[in-house]
């Protein structure tokens, strides 16, 4: 795209490494589950185009200008395709907060055409939270997922995930989603929450574009998931997996909608619904409720 | 008597709603009112009854202020079906709640399409600054609103007549539940007549608390 200098060298060491990991999850995922062929296909859509870029301001604005390039094309946009910068200088976090987003870190977005209803719509967020968890872990990082998709290591957060669905300019929805990670990138010490870079996790740097391609591999197997449970109209296999992988089951947190403007509320964490709200109890009500919006923080 | 007299005098008939209390699961029912006993809503509210399942003891508080009316005493520490009726709380109204009616009766009413927080559009925002939310005239196809659910945004479109925003029912720290009016839509010709009608109930209602 036009003014942005694209890294094409990367583009083609990421479509190398993520095609040999893509032939190993996948044969391991049809050796293990019955039906993981399907899911795949589902899924397979991520990543199959893939643009690098050094320098940007947003990869979720770069991917609202992908969209409209294609159409002033005549082009359809690739649903799962992928769009990587080295460092944002314009990141944002919810409620656009301020997100520091250096070279070093994993900084990326992705579309995808909703082919998926609502309420099935609703797990992308969670599965894109497993998907690089399960990453992490694979290489031995041992961090838990925060509801609704923060990846957090000793309450520290290390990674953080954000959607939005984008009308473009001939009102057809896409969903963009923007995943970051600290990887080996240093963080100002001027930040809100506690947060943490993988490097200081292990005391030494990883190979990001190895770790891009884990995760896009489990995105290929958690989206194609999201198909399956809208087909089957069961989620449990989503859920289970999350529960697992979170660390904040039973615990009392700190609940508001914008936990820096709003008063905090304690609650107790009773549950996931099957489609992805959070079950909690008001402490001081103990009245039980489902919420599908808002933020945690660790008492 | 002019319409707007003829509006008022039909709320004042039946000055209250009968609100439905249902068993949400199956379980063990233990009543904890009676009937004639009046019961609170609210943060504290008046436990009206208790169910059991499985070990699980949930309390059940009143969904809103009002009189017990009607009660299921045979269900009294009894097994019941979900869904079943076992009282019903009769609520009078107050100005602001005959207000609401009457508007959600007049107003294109844009409801919450999921459980969701849900905020303006950052150029609606701009306008409602510039103009106040009854300077705008907002037309189908637009985007009004954004609602915020599993830490995606999703851009709402309006579909409904073309009007003014008479009355905001949201804040947008706050979770609406599906279906639950969000905007209430006047047509650019009513507005004064809402308005009118709005004024006089404001005057003439009275909470009756006998």
């Amino acid at each position: 795209m036009e003014g942005l200098i694209r890294d094409r060298e990367r583009e083609i060491i990421l479509k190398n490494m993520v095609q040999k990991l893509k032939k190993q999850e996948f044969e391991q995922r049809c050796a293990r589950e019955k039906g993981a062929e399907t899911v795949w296909r589902r899924g397979e859509i991520m990543g199959a185009h893939l643009w690098c870029y050094h320098f940007v301001p947003r990869t979720m604005e770069l991917a609202k200008r992908y969209i409209e390039n294609c159409y002033f094309l005549r082009q359809t946009p690739y649903s799962g395709a992928v769009f990587i910068a080295q460092t944002l200088n314009q990141a944002q976090g919810r409620y656009a907060r301020k997100w520091y987003a250096l070279s070093g870190g994993l900084w990326f977005s992705f579309i995808l055409y909703p082919e998926v209803e609502s309420p099935y719509i609703h797990l992308y967020p969670l599965v894109l939270g497993i998907a690089c968890c399960e990453a992490l872990r694979e290489i031995g990082i041992n961090v838990y997922i925060k509801w609704v998709n923060d990846l957090v290591f000793n309450r520290h957060k290390v990674g953080g995930i954000l959607g939005e669905t984008y009308l473009s300019s001939q009102k057809e929805a896409y969903l963009i989603f923007g995943i970051g990670i600290n990887v080996n990138n240093t963080l100002p010490s001027t930040l809100d929450i506690p947060a943490i870079s993988l490097k200081e996790i292990i005391g030494k740097e990883l190979n990001i574009d190895l770790l891009f391609s884990l995760i896009l591999i489990k995105l290929i197997w958690y989206i194609g998931l999201v198909h399956e449970a809208e087909v089957k109209k069961e989620t449990h296999k989503i859920i289970d997996v999350w529960l697992k992988y979170t660390n904040i089951l039973g615990q009392k947190m700190y609940y508001a909608e914008d936990l820096k403007t709003d008063k905090k509320t304690e609650v107790e964490i009773l549950g996931l619904d099957p489609y992805g709200g959070l079950i909690v109890c008001f402490c001081d009500t103990e009245k039980r409720e489902t919420v599908y919006s808002g933020e945690l923080a660790y008492i | 008597m002019d319409d707007i007299d003829k509006i008022i005098a039909e709320y004042k008939q039946t000055p209250f709603e009968i609100y439905d209390v249902f068993t949400p699961h199956t379980g063990m029912v233990s009543l904890m009112v009676k009937k004639g006993e009046k019961v609170n809503s609210g943060k504290k509210g008046t436990l009206i009854y208790t169910i059991l399942r499985q070990g699980n003891l949930k309390n059940i508080y009143a969904p809103i202020d009002g009189e017990v009316v009607e009660i299921l005493e045979k269900v009294d520490r009894q097994f019941v079906e979900a869904k079943t009726k076992i009282m019903s709380i009769k609520h009078t109204l107050s100005k602001e709640e005959v207000v609401n009616k009457v508007l959600e009766r007049f107003l294109y009413i844009f409801k919450a399409p999921e459980t969701a927080r849900y905020h303006f559009t950052q150029e609606l925002n701009k306008k409602i600054e510039q103009k106040g939310l009854q300077g705008i005239i907002i037309n189908p196809g637009e985007e009004i609103l954004i609602m915020s659910r599993m830490k995606r945004d999703i851009p709402l479109i309006y579909e409904g007549e073309p009007g003014i925003i008479y009355a905001v029912y949201f804040k947008s720290n706050v979770t609406i539940m599906q279906g639950m009016p969000l905007l209430g839509i006047c047509p650019p010709g009513q507005v004064e007549f809402i308005s009118k009608l709005v004024r006089k109930i404001q005057l003439e209602w009275e909470k009756d608390t006998t």
